[in-house]
């Protein structure tokens, strides 16, 4: 969904009023909001990002545009940085790219779709990496970074033993735990979601 | 632009515009100086009658800050006739007055004009010893600075024209219509070297004239100052008015630790109306005086920071 | 972690984007690749994150290697807010 507002000549707090009625008026989607002034950028900034949406600001001739994106698990509340829900959905990795057709895109969307869960509420549960996937969970791994996030944030990372034997890497498990198929199985039937990639 | 008019040459011009202090004050005699006053403004609440009160707060705190007592006062009005219903000049001038009764002083008049836009405020008179001003110009290395009320008006201020925060709006209110007479009278019972109200040029731009006119520095600890009621929750999400931003902007030797959350930061600039005092006093006075000001009808009485040693007029927040 | 890259630079297609991170990589400049925030553009996209004390070399090595790009920003990646300073 995407509203656009002008709200050049409001005075104060006339924008924030209006971003305050677009965001409430939408579940996700973007808001693009003109303002005439630095005043009203600088407010319309302050409570955007007081809401977990991200801002970009363009000037144009004088006037400042600025795109508002509010994301699905965002609430109408500010959100508190110690609040991180986790719900019981399991992330199956198989490979360690993402979809078929390229590997080099592959591998440039596996590393996307990674730093994108890391911004999305509630948490999952689990990530369970299997076959070609354990290669995302050993050291020099393109997403490391992520995963490593993931963790501190009380996400569980399980990596097949037998697979990680068959790419002979167990030794160099870099983050989570390495795990059976007892307990993948029985992760995947307890999980009220499962995706697998 | 003031520095461009004459400067009086009088004696008995005790404090003048020199130090951008809160009122003059012209000595009568051994014992007694006038303190002369005035304030004025548009209305900042919807109530006519808080809107009185509040203007009327305002006009006399000034007296309270140079250490004196306000004995007379006059209105100064300019409101629409024909426009708004008379009621509501009436009620306006009902807070006024009611509040000129709590501070133990007397209307003598006022004028009136014809105006588009209701503005409201008095020309306060008030006396002080000659030897016992108050002045924005004495803090010394040492002291502790103790604010008297919560900030954070101006951002509330904005919050009630977005409808919003109704619990924060009406302590705002409150805390503007409140007199700094409590205040004033249990301060002066301790030895207050430097004293001025905050008003529109925010805690920060007041520090800073006491600083500046004290030829000091000062530290204030964010953590401590005290704010109105959910005035921070107004601030983080942008209810910020313009006047904080151009304080911001014109108070160039301010520093503020990057530790300090934006929305505490925009609060020290905040514009207030009919604010606290913030006094500046000897280190072995402030418990005392602050436990004083605590249980003598000033509960909100915080002791913020220093006077240290620096470049004149420089603020450090952190 | 990229919450320390202050500039971002967004790209007409993600083939410029991805030779983008091999010549920026390759030159071992510090960057990082993300999908765009929506908030800059709504297709997917990959964007790619640096320092500002990097930003003339990276804007010189894309240019010299016909790289497009489409729009730098000046970003936050903590508060999530792009301010836009230069656009092709």
């Amino acid at each position: 969904m995407s509203t656009k507002i002008d709200a050049r000549g409001l005075a104060c707090p006339g924008p924030v009023i209006a971003i305050k009625k677009a965001l409430e008026e939408m579940d996700t989607g973007v808001v693009t909001i003109l303002l005439d002034n630095k005043i009203a950028k600088e407010n319309v900034i302050k409570f955007s990002t007081a809401h977990g949406c991200g801002v970009s600001i363009t000037e144009q001739g004088g006037d400042f545009l600025l795109t508002v994106c509010k994301g699905a698990s965002i609430s109408d509340e500010p959100v508190r940085a110690d609040e991180v829900a986790t719900s019981n959905t399991v992330y199956v990795f198989t490979q360690d790219t993402l979809g078929q057709g390229s590997r080099e895109l592959g591998a440039v969307l596996i590393k996307g779709f990674l730093y994108t869960l890391l911004e999305t509420r509630p948490r999952p549960k689990t990530l369970l990496f299997m076959n070609a996937g354990v290669l995302l969970t050993i050291q020099d791994s393109p997403v490391m970074d992520h995963l490593n996030k993931l963790a501190q944030e009380g996400v569980e990372i399980l990596s097949c033993g037998t697979c990680l034997d068959y790419f002979v890497v167990k030794d160099k498990l870099a983050i989570g735990e390495i795990t059976n198929m007892y307990t993948i199985v029985e992760k995947m039937t307890m999980a009220t979601k499962v995706i697998t990639l | 632009m003031l520095s461009q008019l004459k400067k009086p040459n009088d004696p008995c011009l005790l404090v003048g515009i020199e130090t951008a202090d809160d009122a003059g004050v012209y000595k009568i005699n051994e014992t007694t100086a006038l303190i002369q006053t005035l304030d004025f403004f548009t209305p900042i609440v919807d109530d006519p009658y808080m809107f009185g009160q509040i203007a009327a707060a305002n006009s006399l705190s000034d007296v309270y800050a140079m250490g004196g007592k306000p004995i007379t006062a006059m209105n100064i009005v300019a409101f629409p006739m024909g426009c708004l219903p008379p009621e509501v000049l009436r009620d306006i001038l009902m807070g006024g007055q009611d509040k000129v009764i709590e501070a133990g002083a007397v209307i003598l008049g006022g004028h009136s004009i014809d105006d588009k836009e209701p503005k409201y405020g008095l020309s306060v008179t008030g006396t002080v010893h000659p030897d016992k001003i108050l002045t924005n110009a004495g803090a010394k290395l040492g002291d502790v600075l103790i604010l008297t009320k919560g900030i954070g008006t101006g951002v509330l201020s904005t919050a009630a024209r977005a409808e919003m925060f109704p619990e924060g709006v009406a302590a705002s209110i409150e805390s503007m219509a409140t007199l700094n007479r409590r205040a004033a009278e249990v301060a002066t019972q301790y030895t207050i070297h430097s004293c001025t109200d905050i008003t529109g040029f925010g805690l920060l731009g007041h520090a800073y004239e006491m600083a500046a006119g004290s030829g000091v520095a000062m530290k204030i600890k964010a953590s401590t100052i005290p704010l109105l009621p959910e005035a921070a929750e107004a601030a983080t999400i942008g209810l910020v008015p313009a006047g904080a931003y151009a304080n911001r902007e014109y108070l160039t030797t301010v520093c503020i630790d990057s530790s300090v959350p934006v929305a505490i930061q925009d609060l020290c600039f905040d514009p207030q109306t009919s604010g606290g005092l913030l006094l500046s006093v000897p280190y072995g006075e402030a418990e005392a005086l602050l436990r004083a000001l605590q249980q003598g009808g000033t509960p909100q009485a915080r002791m913020i920071g220093e006077v240290i040693e620096g470049e004149r007029g420089e603020i450090y927040v952190y | 972690m990229y919450l320390k890259y202050d500039r971002l630079l967004s790209f007409g297609s993600v083939h410029h984007a991805m030779r983008a991170e091999k010549l920026l990589t390759a030159a071992e400049i510090k960057i990082d690749a993300l999908p765009t925030p929506r908030e800059i553009d709504i297709s997917c996209g990959e964007c790619i994150l640096f320092m500002a004390a990097d930003q003339q070399r990276v804007i010189k090595i894309l240019d010299d290697h016909q790289v497009r790009w489409t729009k730098l920003f000046k970003c936050n990646m903590q508060d999530r807010v792009h301010e836009e300073i230069e656009s092709r």
